[in-house]
This record gives structure tokens, sequence and C-alpha cells, in this order.
């Protein structure tokens, strides 16, 4: 072949291979993020400073010591928060040696935590009989039966980890008849205890069926929390072989953080109840230690278990309703962020009519009213509708209670009281303390809802065998208070009597109240103890003293009059009717029904560009009216180092800001997925942040080693703050013991969760304490100090009203004030007040039509000016998620977005607008201060270097041969063609 | 001379290859590292799937192909179906040998034989990620387990799909495992198609929807109609321009996938074999009209009552009077609130409509007796016999400034044709305005 011919051939060939490397760079850059992430590439180099402070170093000398103390951490929260329900003829504890026969194949396959993005792996978690054996003895569990449930083709179906639906949840219990004659043959060898596992799951995106018509195959009237027909065919049959002397008790654990229906426990002569929760990695040990008696329970339900679940009110209005005349508006919506409406989300909503009234509030209230004869209450049956109240759980002994005593000491009330251990064996007991203030005509008038009782204090202590305790709680008078949304619109302290109580749960609260109150005990479910209350007469209607933060000394007043139908004007008449113990019958919820009106859209709803506009310049006219323009990628020599756990007041914080160029700003506030970007221009590292709530996920499914503990209202189920704390450190220990591939730190968790148990089928319950917002708070305050103390910024999630996974991409959620305030953000308050939280995880819902990292309201009012907050406000997944717009969360208060994805970065461009970069400006300040707060800080005043990954630079190094290959091509062609000539 | 280029070339490609070096560890034949895998007498396989729920999503599904070798590694391979490849592996991009990659062995858990998996994802500089330890157990000769794996490798997002296997293979080999679970694209029903070179795709269908596929994955959806100056489309509602060639039309559309955004330029070669589409009686109306410097797209829905619904960017709800192919809206604009009040003033209140439901702004239209006028701009009119359905255009006008006459001047004779019989009966030079009535002045 000539050569001419060769260069001839090989000249276009690398001129082709040029242009696609060429092209290849702006393609590839835009995906960069997820490049670098899918390869591990490595974009940042730390050069620390010599001779920095350390400002976070773990407590553990290995890595080895703080495993096993986690292992037993998990182990000891099971203990103390598995609630014991029934136990019959003492049935419990049970005799090491005993011999059980398990039953469910959930009992092999146990539920360990839920899914989504909270998922743990149960690689490493103990199985059941690995922990029956090990505290019952060895073969105490029969092998026959464990086999039969490892080899049945039958297993829970929980719903997929995201991109699930709620059509997926699956029983799938062993039909009584596939269990063969063989192994029935084996049972009575394992005849001590039946031991029945009833595992629920629930996860991240889907709700569990309620009622779900195509599921009534599979499980009762398609609710997912009822016994389905295999479960009933099991418990009869039980029953049956219990009668014939086969078995001799049958014990049933409640495995799940979803309240099962429980209408059959006083059914099939089950001896025993015990209430589990998710056991995390080896919660199980701690479930078989109060089976055998090493621990006493004492852990108190966190949630009304109820006989029937749609008996409470907030069932009416649960799901994702469609706004009737949504296709005239060309709305979509989106479970997930693969699916197609992810960028509009705006057909659904929920009414939250059932206001205060859910969980115990509503069923003690209506009880009182009831009991009273007030309230149009009706024939009500309490016990028709609660089979556990709130704050529950027996003991192996029993507790009395006496010198109750309640003393004013200024803003707080000292509560007091003598707790005998009267039984045989010692045991840790929790003192419920709870307080009823009065319904007033003022209330009525201006439809402030009271609910009979409120949990406001708890302790726990250990109480030997015989011995008393005395307990000595604080409860503060800001707890007592109400808010007023209508006249006083703050928080009110109203006049009139105030009762206290100890209550062994809050049904038993109420009867003392009750009784106090003189109440016709023939009308009461259960008896009541006067002399366990005391009175506390406000005489002055006071609604100054709460009208300002006692953190900021700003103001309070409404800030949700847009997520409140009967107050806002865009309605256009669309009311609700809250549940009111007014009139219990003529309140009650029914189905809510709603149409978009204009203002509505133009409001939040619009998916429209131009909308989208229209609400930013709204925005910026009320939010920073007459912005000037801030100092703005200044030269200067300060580093994000030198703040390092500086003070949020600190004016080198603005002088830091200013010296970032726009660009790195919006860089930071765009690419937040797990993680945060270097900002070279003033050194302050890129870091990780990873999912939680139970653990440090990202090592929970593959890494370094990780404890997943208990689902967090089994930690709640605890009322040992103590535990909680040690939690929280460990927790904080492990991201502290994590790096990437690149040597970048984990300083950031996603967690813990913070919402409420509105009802039992939210897919998250598992993630969430309580359906009580103040126990919530107060749990939350511990495990967030406590994490934050190991140097690891938490994103308390997900702020707020987001208490269901049904429509949760930009549901309208709608409510009233009150509700907001006293259920819904109390365990976040107590997050960031109490637990001085630095940071919250905002929520993929809107609060009325405003999506709510774009409610000023909550993001600024709340967060900023009421509660403190000092650091960094992430969205929930914001990836092609355009209705969580850039702009209006900026804006609003929203500091870092979770994923980006392209058309979304509607910050470009407004590098001159004065409103705008002062708001980018704000957030990133605020990422910062969350940073310079962390273990990302123990490398000092270090040097960032921003690194372009390895991948790019092998892109840039093939664009440069195949140029010189083209041109050398190119020259030696031309040669050999003039040699030729 | 060629010592010198020799050198040169040489030069180069070390330095390529030098750059590349961190990439050698992603080829498909990646290393087993990590501690020595024990040795097995058996070997099984195992295959599962994972489909996602959603409609965009098919991106995510894919097949594996789980081997237990008889050195004790495990390997996982992925084929990910629903990009519709089913060529051969070694080349097939939609195939990735060793996704996740581990041991595994025969072992007794809590008493019960079975095999434990133990699977991980290795990046390119040799990091685990993702590890699990599976235990698949013996069920008449059937093993099973839930393998979780990264949807983005490295983060703790997964899916999980349920392997099933048994001792031995299940396929001959891996075209053979590609070919078990090859999937077959069925496009959706169309009249026509815009289409690139490679393969993206917009179908036209006969009521007027179009769906727009990014190679096999639904993206986007939008109308499309027909008039006389050619097809009209929109994507999410808002048009999208098309240049047309003769009978060749095309318009742009982008993709958004992550943080990554494709313009596709999808071309109908022969829009001439186009039929209208049919529209649904009571669909809306459709325009292009501007909005603060932007064109967005008008809906009008016409009630028999007389009442209607104007849409643009948002409701707002009035009343609408005929005349000829003209619509002429009306509304109390002190009721309209929010949004809708600010929009109404800015944008047209009189329509031509066509029969296929597309519709044009124009300035105004009066009632002219047995005529219709109609402005088609500022100085532009058309005259119809609406009796007849007879029309010219051609006609100009001038509107007193306090919009109470209207002077017209006709088109000359050639142009008027047999209309000029009609306008000489029933037209006039001046007409007296009154609402949307036009009076011959006297």
């Amino acid at each position: 072949m000539k050569k001419g011919l060769i260069w001839k051939i090989l000249t276009p060939v690398f001129a082709v291979l040029l242009i696609v490397s060429i092209v290849a760079v702006p393609i590839t850059s835009s995906m960069a993020a997820t490049i670098n992430v899918a390869l591990g590439a490595k974009t940042q180099e730390i050069v620390p400073e010599p001779g920095a402070s350390v400002y976070f170093v773990s407590n553990f000398t290995t890595e080895e010591e703080l495993t096993a103390f986690e292992k037993q951490l998990c182990r000891d929260i099971e203990s103390e928060g598995a609630a014991l329900l029934i136990n019959r003829d003492n049935t419990l504890p049970l005799a090491k040696g005993t011999k059980f026969t398990p039953f469910s194949q959930s009992s092999f396959n146990l539920l360990y935590g839920g899914t989504g993005s909270g998922q743990v792996s149960a690689d490493d978690a103990v199985s059941l009989k690995a922990a029956f054996d090990e505290v019952f003895g060895e073969g105490s569990v029969n092998l026959e039966q464990w086999k039969f449930y490892a080899t049945t083709k039958h297993k829970r179906v929980n719903a997929a980890t995201t991109g699930g639906n709620q059509g997926q949840y699956r029983i799938d219990e062993v039909p009584w008849n596939e269990y063969p004659a063989a192994l029935k043959n084996t049972w009575a060898n394992y005849g001590d205890v039946a031991l029945v596992v009833l595992a629920r799951s629930g996860g991240e995106g889907a709700d569990l069926p309620s009622g779900l018509k195509e599921l009534e195959p599979y499980m009762t009237d398609g609710d997912y929390l009822r016994l389905c027909k295999e479960e009933v065919e099991m418990f009869e049959n039980l029953e049956q072989l219990k009668k014939n002397g086969t078995f001799k008790k049958i014990v049933v654990l409640l495995n799940s953080s979803n309240a099962l229906q429980l209408d059959f426990v006083d059914k099939y002569g089950i001896d025993a109840v015990l209430w589990i929760g998710d056991v995390g990695m080896t919660g199980i040990y701690g479930v078989a230690d109060i089976l055998a008696g090493n621990v006493n329970p004492s852990g108190r339900i966190v949630d009304t278990f109820m006989k029937n679940n749609h008996a409470a009110p907030a069932m009416a209005n649960f799901g994702a309703y469609k706004y009737t005349n949504g296709a005239d508006y060309g709305v979509a919506t989106a479970q997930n962020n693969t699916d197609p409406g992810i960028d509009k989300c705006n057909s659904d909503f929920v009414v939250y009519q059932e206001g205060i009234y859910v969980g115990y509030r509503y069923f003690e209230t209506r009880y009182e009213d009831y009991v009273l004869n007030r309230g149009n209450a009706g024939s009500y049956n309490y016990y028709d509708d609660v089979a556990f109240p709130f704050g529950f759980g027996l003991s192996y002994t029993d507790f009395e209670y006496s010198n109750f005593k309640v003393t004013e000491e200024g803003a707080s009330f000292k509560v007091e009281v003598d707790v005998k251990n009267t039984g045989s064996v010692d045991g840790k007991h929790t003192v419920q303390i709870y307080f009823q203030s009065p319904y007033t005509e003022y209330d009525k008038k201006n439809l402030v809802e009271k609910a009979a009782v409120e949990i406001c204090g708890f302790d726990k202590k250990m109480i030997r065998a015989g011995h008393t305790e005395h307990f000595s709680i604080t409860v503060e008078k800001a707890d007592l208070t109400s808010y007023d949304h209508l006249g006083a619109k703050t928080y009110i302290l109203e006049d009139g009597d105030y009762y206290f109580t100890v209550g062994k749960d809050a049904h038993d609260a109420v009867n003392n109240i009750l009784a106090a109150k003189g109440a016709d005990s023939s009308r009461m479910s259960g008896t009541g103890n006067a002399a366990l209350t005391g009175k506390w007469t406000n005489s002055t209607f006071d609604k100054t003293t709460y009208a300002v933060s006692s953190v900021t000394g700003k103001p309070i007043t409404n800030l949700f009059e847009n997520a409140d139908l009967n107050k806002y004007a865009g309605a256009e008449g669309q009311t609700v009717t809250y549940l009111s113990r007014q009139d219990w019958q003529g309140t009650w919820p029914t189905t809510q029904s709603l149409h978009i009106t204009a203002q509505m859209w133009a409001d939040g709803l619009t998916h429209e560009e131009s909308g989208r506009q229209a609400i930013v310049e709204q925005m910026k006219a009320k939010y920073y009216p007459g912005a000037s323009m801030p100092a703005l990628g200044v030269s200067g020599s300060l580093n994000a180092g030198d703040l390092a756990m500086a003070e949020y007041d600190d004016p080198r914080w603005a002088q830091l800001v200013s010296q970032v160029p726009y660009r790195e700003m919006t860089n930071l506030i765009y690419n937040g997925f797990h993680l945060t970007q270097p900002v070279p221009s003033i050194n302050l590292p890129g870091t990780n942040d990873e999912n939680g709530p139970q653990g440090f996920t990202k090592s929970l499914m593959g890494g370094s080693s990780a404890m997943a503990y208990t689902s967090e209202d089994v930690m709640a189920a605890t009322y040992n703050l103590k535990l909680i704390e040690d939690m929280g450190h460990c927790i904080g220990e492990d991201f502290l013991h994590a790096t990437d591939g690149s040597g970048t730190v984990f300083s950031g968790i996603y967690g813990p969760g913070a919402n409420i148990h509105r009802t039992p089928y939210s897919g998250r319950n598992f993630e969430y304490y309580s359906e009580d917002g103040w126990v919530a708070g107060r749990v939350s305050a511990v495990e967030v100090a406590a994490i934050q103390d190991r140097g690891v910024y938490v994103f308390t999630k997900h702020f707020a009203l987001n208490d269901q996974e049904e429509g949760r991409y930009g549901i309208s959620t709608w409510s009233n004030e009150q509700a907001i305030r006293e259920l819904y953000l109390e365990g976040f308050e107590g997050s960031i007040v109490r637990g001085g939280g630095m940071g919250v995880m905002s929520s993929f819902n809107r609060l009325g039509v405003v999506w709510s990292g774009a409610h000023h309201g909550l993001m600024t009012g709340i967060l900023r000016d009421e509660w403190g907050m000092k650091g960094a406000a992430i969205t929930d997944c914001s990836v092609f998620a355009k209705y969580m717009d850039y702009r209006f969360g900026v804006l609003a208060g929203q500091d870092l977005w979770d994923g980006h994805g392209s058309g979304m970065a509607t910050l470009d461009g407004l590098d001159k607008d004065p409103a705008i970069v002062t708001a980018v400006q704000k957030a990133v300040s605020h990422i910062c201060y969350s940073i310079c707060h962390s273990h990302a800080m123990n490398v000092g005043n270090a040097t960032i270097r921003v690194i372009t990954p390895w991948w790019q630079l092998a892109l840039y190094a093939l664009i440069g041969v195949f140029a010189v290959l083209t041109a050398l091509g190119a020259f030696m062609w031309l040669r050999s063609g003039k040699k030729s000539k | 001379m060629k010592r010198f280029l020799a050198l040169i070339l040489a030069l180069v490609m070390v330095f390529a290859l030098a750059a590349c070096s961190g990439n050698t560890e992603g080829d498909k034949k990646e290393e087993q590292k990590g501690s020595e895998p024990a040795a097995e007498t058996k070997t099984y396989q195992f295959e599962g799937t994972f489909e996602e729920q959603g409609e965009f999503a098919s991106m995510l599904n894919a097949a594996f192909l789980l081997n237990l070798n008889a050195d004790g590694t495990a390997v996982v391979d992925k084929y990910d179906f629903g990009r519709y490849d089913a060529s051969d592996f070694a080349s097939n991009p939609t195939y990735t040998q060793s996704y996740l990659s581990g041991t595994w062995k025969q072992v007794q858990k809590d008493g019960v034989d079975c095999l434990q998996i133990k699977l991980a994802y290795k990046d390119a500089s040799g990091n685990e990620s993702n590890g699990t330890t599976n235990y698949a157990y013996d069920v008449a000769g059937q093993y099973s387990f839930d393998m979780s794996y990264p949807v983005v490798p490295g983060q703790s997002y997964t899916r999980t799909a349920t392997m099933t296997g048994k001792e031995g293979t299940l396929y001959a080999d891996k075209n053979a495992f590609i070919q078990a679970h090859k999937a077959t694209f069925t496009a959706p029903e169309h009249i026509a198609q815009f289409k690139d070179e490679k393969g993206n795709t917009a179908y036209l269908q006969a009521d007027g929807n179009m769906l727009v596929y990014g190679g096999y994955d639904k993206f986007a959806e939008g109308k499309w109609s027909r008039d006389a100056q050619g097809v009209k489309i929109s994507i999410g509602g808002t048009p999208v321009e098309v240049t047309s060639d003769g009978k060749k039309a095309s318009f742009k559309v982008e993709r958004t996938m992550g943080d990554n955004t494709m313009e596709y330029t999808l071309t109908c070669d022969d829009i001439s074999v186009l039929p209208a589409p049919q529209v649904a009686e009571n669909a809306p109306y459709t325009a292009t009209v501007s909005m603060g410097g932007r064109d967005t797209t008008a809906e009008l829905t016409l009630n028999d009552d007389g009442t209607a619904n104007f849409k643009v960017f948002t409701n707002m709800a009035c009343t609408y009077k005929k005349i000829g192919s003209a619509v002429v809206l009306s509304a109390d604009a002190s009721k309209l609130e929010g949004y809708a009040a600010q929009i109404w003033p800015n944008v047209s209140h009189a329509f031509i409509i066509n029969d296929d439901h597309s519709m044009k702004s124009i300035k105004n239209a009066y009632e002219a007796g047995s005529l219709a006028l109609l402005l088609l701009d500022d100085t532009a009119m058309r005259v119809e016999f609406p009796s007849y359905k007879m029309a010219r255009e051609g006609f100009t006008y001038t509107l007193s400034e306090d919009g109470k006459t209207l002077n017209v001047t006709a088109p000359d004779a050639e142009t008027l044709g047999a209309f000029s019989q009609i306008w000489q009966a029933s037209g006039s030079a001046k007409w007296t305005i009154t609402d949307n009535t036009a009076a011959k002045a006297e």
C-alpha cells in the first residue's frame, strides 16, 4: 500500500475521533456530578493545615470497640422500647430452656427496618433463632419449623425500596394446609410456646394499603394492618393445638412500626403480646431478654393501638386526592422522581380536617366529653375503638403512685410523685405527666381546640423491688399554651383551671382528672384516682408572654393562613369544617373535594415559567423590598477554616461569603445530592452527606461498619433519654469513622425524622417517633444534640406536614395553624430549639399551594425568626423536580438542594439581581455554618483544590492526541502528494 | 524524519495512555480483589429481573445473570433489556459484565444449609461499595434470594431483583441469556412519525396527540394539528417551532436526563400524507399567543350556554359571541382576580376558529348586518358573508380614536371578484361601531 494512501485513510479517521472527543466534553460536563459519583472520581484535594486543631475526636479507641458498644446499645434500646401489652396469668417471663415453635414466615424473615432511603441491610442482623438460642439455650427453637420457613415459597413482600407502590405489599403467610404432617409431629417437642411473629413493613414512597380493593385477595378488606385469612386460620389452629395440649402458651410478637389493628388479641387463647417495632441489627436479643426475664419490660407505646384503625378521624382524609378540575390546568403527579409528572407535581391535595385530634388527642377527648355528656359526643364507647392507650406498657412488677404534688415555680412547674415497686422483681418505670387545660367559652368562640390530656413530662428510673423512688419532673408553662389562630393570633395561656396528673397511660390520666372533677363513674371506662391530680388556677388570660420567641425575641404570629382553606382567600369559598369538641358528631370529617382556583394556580400550583416568574417577582417585592446589591466576589483572605466553630453572629460570615463568586455559590446550592461541593474561593471543603435515620445508611448498605438501630418509635418508647443520647453519639461516631474512596468525610446526616404518625398507615412511620409531636421533640432534641456532638450536622426531616407517602411530591397539604404548630412542628422544634439542630430537610409536599421549601413562613418565619436555626436547610430529593424552584427556595429561606437536573438552574444569570444575590448569599452562609461546625473542619485552615477528575483529564488528553494525529496525518498526506508530483 | 515522527507519535500515545490509565479497571474484565475465595466444586447459575414502576423509567429495567463459579467467585452481569439491544454480549453496550462481584460458599446458617453469596460494586479505583451478604436456600432444587444492587453505584439508593437459580447452568452462554431476556419495542399507534437517524421519534396519533420517544422511552407528550400553513406542534402545552422545506418538516425537542440535556431534531419527510386530526367535539380551540414577549398556548372552550373558559396560564371565565368564523370574548374585568386579572387585559379577545380546533388571534370582529367584519391586524380586514360561507381578504381599515367609526377600503375589483356584489349590496366605506356591532354610517 502506498504511504500516501495510509494517511489519506487515517487523517479523516483521526479528524472524526477528534470531533467526537470535542463534542463529548460539554455533554459529559453536564453529567459530571453523576459520572464522578459513579466512578468514585476524586474532585477535590484537601491540603490540611499543618498542626490543625482537631475539633472532633472519636471516643472509641478502635472501630471494633465502637461496634461492640453499638451492638449492645441496639439490644438495650429494644429491650427498653419493646412494650408488653398482654401478659395473661404471668405467662412471661419464660424459663431458660423453654422450647419454642415459631409461627409465620416472618419469624424467619424478621423486620429489621423500613425500606427506602432509610433502609437497612439485614445481612448482619441477628435472626430470631440465633437470639433465642443464645438467651434460652442452644436448640430452643424448633429447627424443623425453622427450615420449613427458610425454604417455603411464601415470603412477605415489602413495597419496592423506591419506585414502589401500595399494590406491591403482600403478607403472604403460609396457608395452614401447607404445613406437612411430619413437621406437625415436631411441634409437641417444642410445645412450651407457639411464638407468633406478625410483621408489617413500611417504606418510602408507598403508604400501607388501608382498604385497597385490588389487594382484597391478599389481605382482609385490602387492609394491610389487619390479620389476613391465613393468619386467622393459623390462630384458630393454634388455639385448638393449645386446647389439645400440643402447645402450652401462645405468645405474639408485633414486629411493625405501623400499629396493627389489634381486634384479635383477646381471642384465640393468646397469652402474651409484645410490641417490638422494627428491631434493628441486634434488637431481637433484647426481645429474647424480655421473654426470658433477663430484662423487665419497660417500654411504653408512643401510639394509640386501635381495635379499629379506621376509627381515627384522620382516616377520612388520608391519601392523595385529585383536584377536580386538574385536567383544565394540565396538572400532573409523581410518586417518584422517575415519574413523568415530576416537574409539575400539582394535581393532588389532602385536608387535615381532624385538626388537632390525632391519636390519643382524639380518643381521650371524645371519651371525656362522652363521660361529661357534652359536645354531642354521642354513645361513644372508648374500648370499641382503642385496644391500648397511648403510653401503655406492662411490667413484670407493679408500681404504685403516691404523694403527687405540683408546685408553680415561675415559668415552670415542679411535679413530684413517689413510685413504689410493689412487686417482687426490680424494674424500670416511666412516669408520664399529663395536663389538661381549660376548654373555655373563648375557645369555642375562637375555634381553639383543647385535648382532654396532653403529655408534658416524663422520667424513667430503675426501682428495686419493694423500694420507692421519688420523681421530680419539670413541666414548662410554655408547653401548656395553645395556639389561637383566630383571636390573639399567637400562643395564649388561658385563665382557668389546669389539671396535672400522673398516668400509666393517657387513658389512666384522663380518668384521674375525671375523678377529680367528680364525673359520673358509671359512664367511665376504667377508674380514676383524684389523689393523683393537681390543679393550678391561672387567674389571667395571657396572650403576650408567649407571643415572642424565647430564642430570638421576635414576635410570633400567624404564618400559615395560606395553608388553611378557611383563611386563604385564593380558595374562593372552599372551606373546611374542622373536627371540634363543640360538636363531635356534627363536625365528623368526611372526605373533602377541592378544585383549583385561578389564585391557587397563580400562588403556587402553576408549572408555567411565566407563572413561576411572577411568583419570584412577588416574593422579591415582599421579602426583599428595596434590596441593594451586596458585595459579591470581592477579594479577601478569609478562609472557611478561620470560621470553624465561630458564632452565628460573627460578622466575618458576611465577609467570608462576599468572597465567593456567584457561580461558586450556585454550584454549591444546586448540587447537594448526598454531598456538598467544595468552594475553592474560601477553601471550604466538599463533604459527603448520608441518609439516616436508623443509622448511617450508606454503611448499612455495604461499606464500613455501622449499626442499624431500631425504628424510631422503639427508640421513643424507651422514654430513656440516656439511651437516645448514647445512640446519637454512636451514629455520629459511625460518620466520624467513614470516608469515601477519595478521602472526603461524611459529615451530614439526613435524619432523624420528626414527622408524626398521623395514621397507622404512613409508609415512613418507622422513621418517625410517635403520634405525639411533643414526645418526638423531646427525643429528637437529645438525639440531634448527641449526633452533632460528634461533628455531624443534622437535617431533621421531612419539614413539614409530610405525614404520608401517597402523592408526596407536591401534594397540597391543607390544615390549620393550631394543628400545624401544636402537632406537626413540635418534633422539629425540639430538634432545633432544645437540641440545637443545625438543619432540616424540607419536604416534597406543599403547604396549601406553596412547596414547603418555598414557604417563607415555614423556612424563615419558623426556622430562623422563631427557632433561631443557624445551619442549612436541604430539600428532599430534588432531581428532576422543577417545582422545587431554586428562586422560590432561596427567597423563602431554603439553602441547599438534594439533586439537580438540567433545566432547573433557575438562578443562572441572576447575578445582577440584588434580591436574588442577597438570598443566595444567605443560603451559602447557612451551608458554610453547618460545615464549619462539623468534623469536616478537622483539617483546619486547609487549602482546597478542586481537581479535574481523571476521566475528564483523559478526555482532554484524547483531544490532544487526536489533534496532533490529525495534524500529523494531514501533513503527511500533503507531503506524500507533493512527493508523488 | 520518519524517526522523528515515530518518536512524536510514540510520545503522544504514551501521554494518552497515561492519562487514561485510571480507566483500565473500568474495563469489563475486572480483577478480583480482596480476600481469596474458597474453592467450591459445584457451580450455580441464577437469574433475576427488575422492572421499575413508572412510564419513563424503563432505562432502569435490567436482567441479571449470576454465576457462582467453581473457584468460589461470584459474578453478576447486568443486561439493560429496556434498551432493546440483543446483540452479542461482548460488544453490547447494554450488557455489563461483572457489574457486581464477590465470593460464595456453602454454609449452614442457623442450622439450615444454604449458599452464602457476598457481592459488592467495585468502582474504577477498586473501592468497594454496596456490599451485601445474601443467603439462598434450597427449595426443591431451586434457590432464591433478593439481590439488592445500587442504582447509582456508591450511593445508598438501591433496587432489588429476586434471583432464582440452580446447580449447573440455566443458559449455555451469555448470548443465550440475552436472547431469553431481550425485549421487543412496540411503537404506539400512530399515523405519522417525526424521527431522527438515532431512532428518536415523535408518534403522531389520529386524535391529535403526539408521543415523543427518546430511543424507546417516552419522555414527552404533545399535540399536533394541521392547517393550510402546515403542521403545528406543541409539547407540554408549549408551541414549538416547526420548520418546513417543501413536504419535509422538522422540529426540535429537548430531553433532560439527570444533569444532561439532549436536543433531538425530528423530521417528517412528507407531511402531505397527514390528515387533519380527528378532534373531539368538545376539545378546546388552541392558538399561540404572545404574553410578556413569550409565545404560549391559549385554550378556549365554548359552552352551549354562551359562556366560555379562556385559558392562558390560568383559567378566565367569560362569555363569547360568534361573528362569522370569529369568536369575540368578553368578561367583567373587575370580577377577575389575581393572576387572571393581570392576564386578561394583555391578551387578545378575538379569534378566528377553525374546524380542526386551531384558532388564530385577531384584533376584533364586528357583526355588520349580514356581514362579519374581522380586523386581522392593525390595518388588514377580512369580510365574511356567513350565510354563504364566503369571505374575502384584502380589505384595509382605519378606526377612529374613540373606536366608534370604522372606515373601510375595499380591494380592487379583481381581488373582490364575485364578492363585489355582496360588498356592494351589504358593505359600506364607513361604519358606526357599538360594542361588536357595526352599522352603516349615515
